[in-house]
């Protein structure tokens, strides 16, 4: 072991004494390789086509039969009903109509914490399964609103007629829990936390057993849908089991109503490989950005947080539909929606999943957890993207190793044997005098980011808008901008060395990203990409003039957290500041971005205009 | 009452920054500004920790008592309240299979179990702050006796402030969640503690009493008689006689308290704290090596492995004491990290201490090899554990196996830690003892 790794003290062997010496020139292409190995994921050589792993699905195996005079009329009676009644109570008479166990749960919620409250209704109807005893469940969902604010009635129609088509069958083994909830995500949210028996405030009476699987329905105005999106990334980076988003895009392809991915088209087999590149490289990023940052469309995220695997189908209309361009805004009541007169195949897809699901012996797990999905039907599995992220870790780590070598005067890495002593000693007072003040500023870096993490959460009844958030944010930043200024003057005249620090907070980095990737490989990529790559080339070249500091700082400055989240409103397609909406996600869902801007990628771009500034 | 706190906190502050300044070039702090540094290391971790239960009480309360990490079925306060629960009732605390902790803790906590949870968390807190004065008086005895010895010519020597050992424990996160997480585990680290300091100070009886009450506690630091019996300051002719009354005496004791508590809760006391410690018979996940594999060995061998696997732990004790015989204290210190990488039922807070004791060797610290990789092995191995923990267990996305992997990475970094400072205290002895050593490389196989 000692020829291999070895300190200060001994002789070191000559590979590692070169490696030490050299690593940073690996590190940089390593980084840059970690880069490249994620654009080679989207080439169709690269993933393979998905299958089955759970033979008892048993996927397009029946007849499916939904849509019948009596279905069609249970969709009716909801537009009739909308006409008497509030839509909760309206949704709540039609399932009892149908003979399902029905109850409303009112619940109160704040988006952000202390700062207002909404209130919003849920509905549910549970289909008793005629051949069990209520102890595991499956669960089709619907907001009344969709993802652009337009109205979803069409999906409320669409569960109706399910209600009325499952409870004329006898095959079921496990109960149906139909869910419409008027608040999105936090209604769904409320609904799960209440049904697992964890809410206080507004607890569910009528209630089924273990959920095993959830759909979401998204269906928006339109004169007709030319297929589905399919949509499976929940909050924490969790995703549905391979299994499930596979057999629902295999049964959807057998009811003429394709699902695909993300609601991108397959590209025609014969294409020219640059078009099936592009295409698969798009798909990938949505994937990324719903992985990293939460999906935005259906509301089957919430599901997956309690081990549910779900899945959102969203209805695609065309470009041109003159239904769909009407009725976009939301603005109307949804009676006068008209209702899609092409539900039929919609509802058979889910009827042939449902029938599928219903078959499952226990809950899904044979298949990939983790996976990439660069095309319909095809999947990259771990194996064959999570060494993307272990070339990143890497080229931290090699980082690392060599400037902790290279701190001190040169002679403290001779390893002539008659100068130990007194190099082990000189090497020593060294560390003793530098480390307690390079983890003195980590840890002061690190209380600053504490602050901005916390002061959202501590202040009562201010209201953060997009204005206040973005005003909060800069004074935040001219509070760090002048930290950085004041401790690395200080640190300067102490005659700190960057190295060390820039090697401590390399090995931190390294272990945060490494932790994420086996959670949320799409936030550990972003954030090796916003925050790792740059203190990888902090100091790449010298910086000892002015001017070279100078524009080392701004460069710094352009990838900081502030910089980055302006310019990452329009790419992840936020309404407003995304801090914000990170601070929506960490309070309701227990989302990770949040707390990762404000303690890691926050205090690391500090850290490294710190080591651009001191000597 | 302001102005004095004020100077002090400027002067923790610049301990902290210098880690404890004995360069030659600043001079000596005195005895009394050095005690009133550590007066407020220990108030300020009081502070800490009362600050974090005032503000995350909720939190802390809920989610840190049920991490495997921190609290396993031989140190969970749950189950500890489950026993004091029975016993208040006249059943058995050892009925029903929850409760595996020694007898001594349902006598300490019997008092506590009748008063509010504030109480409960005001112990833990003062274990620490024992603890961490204990590490503190044993860093000062062990630097007098220190500057004493011969060193090697033309080294500085360098010797942590007991203030910034203190320190170094009371803020280590390891430590703050052990004891938020109330794993009885401190109980034993407080035992063990006082047993080192008491054997370096002569005072054999009292070392003899501690780990007799350690090794009730939690079994292993039973080893720790080997480096404590060799610490008495008799001269060398009664050398070996000393010796054999402090093992004799420390058996008496064991045998005396393990009667007691047969009297007082029957012979079912032993088969489910000590017997169930050497069987492993709860096979909850933990940061040790046993669980997995006795899940997955096969019951006809299980008998034979269990014995290879306690043996490894156990087996050190002699040899690792015989070794360093002449730093008997530095043989504890290694022990007390064996126990943490090889016992069945370890926990974070059984690293922390090891990590702890670290800081009273600091002259080892310069000739440490491998920091690096085992300062590395250990963050991943700490931080991958809850990651694989919430993968496997929470979201059912991955399985055993990660957690498992997480486990090898945390064992593998402490052996490793555990190799350096072994032979960094090797690499010492012989710069001391064969100065002709001192300009030629020595290298390990």
């Amino acid at each position: 072991m000692s020829l291999v790794l070895s300190g200060q003290g001994e002789k070191t062997s000559p590979v590692l004494r070169v490696a030490r010496k050299y690593s940073a020139y690996l590190s940089y292409p390593l980084a840059i390789c970690g880069l490249f190995w994620l654009l080679v994921l989207p080439l169709s050589s690269f993933s393979r086509r998905a299958y089955f792993s759970e033979n008892a699905m048993m996927p397009g195996q029946v007849y499916t039969t939904f849509g019948t005079r009596s279905h069609m009329d249970a969709m009716d009676r909801v537009d009739a009903e909308l006409k008497t009644k509030d839509r909760a109570h309206a949704v709540e008479a039609v399932f009892a109509s149908i003979g399902l166990d029905t109850e409303t749960q009112a619940f109160t919620y704040s988006k952000v914490p202390r700062i207002g409250k909404h209130t919003g209704t849920n509905v549910h109807g549970i289909l008793r399964a005629p051949r069990s005893d209520s102890v595991e469940a499956l669960v089709i969902a619907a907001s009344w609103t969709t993802a652009s604010n337009a109205s979803n009635v069409n999906a409320v129609r669409l569960m109706a007629g399910l209600a009325q088509y499952a409870s004329e069958q006898v095959y079921w083994a496990r109960d149906i829990v139909f869910v419409v909830t008027d608040s999105g995500e936090q209604g769904i949210e409320e609904w799960l936390r209440a049904y697992q028996g964890l809410s206080t405030t507004s607890p569910l009476f009528v209630r089924s057993g273990i959920i095993q699987a959830a759909l979401s329905l998204e269906l928006p105005p339109a004169k007709r849908y030319t297929g589905l999106g399919l949509y499976f990334e929940g909050k924490g980076g969790q995703l549905a089991n391979l299994d499930y988003v596979n057999m629902v895009q295999y049964v959807s392809r057998l009811e003429r109503m394709p699902a695909y991915l993300h609601g991108m088209k397959d590209v025609p087999r014969r294409a020219h490989w640059w078009t099936k590149y592009t295409s698969a490289t798009q798909l990938l990023l949505r994937q990324v950005r719903a992985q990293a940052f939460g999906s935005s469309t259906g509301i089957h995220a919430p599901f997956l947080r309690y081990r549910i695997d779900a899945i959102t189908l969203a209805g695609l209309p065309q470009s041109d539909d003159p239904v769909s361009a009407v009725f976009a805004h939301g603005l109307f009541t949804d009676a006068d929606v008209p209702a899609a007169p092409m539900l039929r195949p919609i509802g058979r897809t889910i009827e042939a999943s449902f029938r599928s699901l219903n078959n499952l012996l226990e809950h899904f797990h044979q298949s990939f957890f983790f996976y990439m999905l660069p095309a319909n039907q095809r999947y990259v599995s771990i194996g064959d993207y999570i060494p993307a992220a272990g070339l990143m870790i890497g080229s931290l780590l090699l980082q690392a190793m060599h400037l902790w070598w290279m701190q001190g005067p040169d002679e403290l890495r001779s390893d002539s044997p008659h100068t130990r002593i007194a190099r082990i000693n000189a090497y020593y007072a060294l560390l003793r005098t530098t480390l307690p003040s390079s983890v003195g500023i980590i840890l002061r870096v690190h209380a600053l980011g504490l602050v901005l993490l916390l002061i959202p959460q501590l202040i009562a009844s201010s209201v953060l808008t997009d204005t206040t958030t973005t005003a909060y944010l800069f004074t935040m930043a001219l509070a760090s901008i002048s930290m950085v200024l004041h401790t690395s003057d200080i640190y300067w005249t102490r005659g700190i060395e960057w190295r060390q620090l820039k090697s401590i907070v390399s090995v931190y980095l390294a272990v945060i990203v490494a932790c994420l990737s086996v959670m949320n490989f799409s936030l550990a990529v972003a954030l090796f990409v916003v925050a790792g790559l740059p203190l990888v080339f902090t100091r790449v070249c010298r910086v000892d003039t002015r001017i070279r500091r100078a524009s080392g700082v701004l460069l710094l400055m352009a990838v900081s957290p502030v910089c980055m989240m302006t310019l990452g409103m329009h790419v992840l397609g936020c309404t407003s500041n995304p801090f914000r909406v990170f601070l929506a996600d960490f309070y309701s869902f227990g989302s990770l971005v949040y707390p990762l801007v404000c303690l890691v990628y926050w205090p690391v771009n500090l850290l490294c205009m710190i080591m651009v500034l001191i000597q | 009452m302001t102005a004095t706190s004020k100077k002090n906190g400027d002067a923790l502050v610049d301990a902290l920054r210098s880690g404890g300044t004995a360069k030659k070039t600043s001079p000596p702090p005195t005895a009394q500004a050095e005690s009133a540094r550590l007066a407020y290391v220990l108030a300020l971790g009081c502070v800490v920790r009362i600050c974090i239960l005032v503000m995350f009480g909720n939190l802390v309360h809920d989610y840190l008592p049920g991490r495997v990490e921190l609290s396993t079925p031989v140190t969970s306060f749950k189950r500890l309240s489950e026993g004091l629960h029975l016993s208040a009732h006249n059943i058995s605390p050892y009925n029903g299979g929850v409760f595996h902790q020694s007898p001594l803790l349902l006598l300490a906590f019997k008092g506590l179990y009748y008063l509010p949870e504030a109480f409960c968390d005001a112990v833990y807190i003062a274990m620490d702050v024992v603890i961490a004065l204990g590490l503190a008086k044993l860093a000062g005895a062990r630097a007098a006796r220190a500057a004493q010895q011969v060193g090697v010519p033309g080294e500085t020597r360098f010797a942590c402030r007991p203030s910034v050992v203190a320190a170094l424990y009371l803020f280590n996160p390891l430590v703050v969640a052990t004891s938020l997480a109330k794993s009885t585990i401190v109980f034993s680290h407080a035992a063990i503690i006082g047993a080192l300091y008491f054997g370096l100070q002569g005072l054999t009886n009292w070392a003899v009493v501690c780990t007799a009450i350690a090794t009730h506690l939690s079994l292993y630091p039973a080893m720790l008689i080997a480096p404590i019996s060799l610490m008495t300051h008799a001269a060398d002719v009664h050398r070996g006689r000393a010796i054999t009354a402090t093992v004799l005496k420390f058996i008496a004791l064991v045998l005396l308290l393990h009667t007691l508590f047969v009297a007082i809760y029957g012979a079912e006391y032993f088969s489910a704290t000590v017997d169930f410690t050497v069987r492993v018979s709860d096979l909850q996940p933990n940061v040790g090596l046993f669980w997995y594999f006795f899940i997955e060995i096969f019951d006809e061998f299980r008998a034979f492995f269990i014995v290879v696997f306690q043996l490894t732990a156990l087996a050190f004790a002699v040899p690792v004491a015989y070794r360093f015989r002449h730093e008997p204290l530095f043989g504890g210190v290694l022990l007390v990290g064996i126990m943490s990488a090889l016992k069945s039922y370890p926990a974070w807070g059984d690293l922390a201490l090891f990590l702890g004791l670290l800081p009273i060797y600091e002259d080892l610290l310069k000739y440490t090899q491998y920091v690096f990789l085992s300062a590395n092995l250990l963050l991943y191995g700490v931080g991958l554990a809850p990651v694989f923990w919430h993968l496997w267990i929470e979201q059912g996305s991955g399985n055993a196996n990660f957690f498992y992997a997480a486990t090898l990475v945390y064992v593998f970094g402490q052996i490793t830690l555990l190799f350096d400072v072994g032979s960094a205290m090797l690499r010492r002895e012989l710069d001391i003892h064969q100065p002709e050593t001192r300009t030629r490389t020595v290298v390990q196989e």
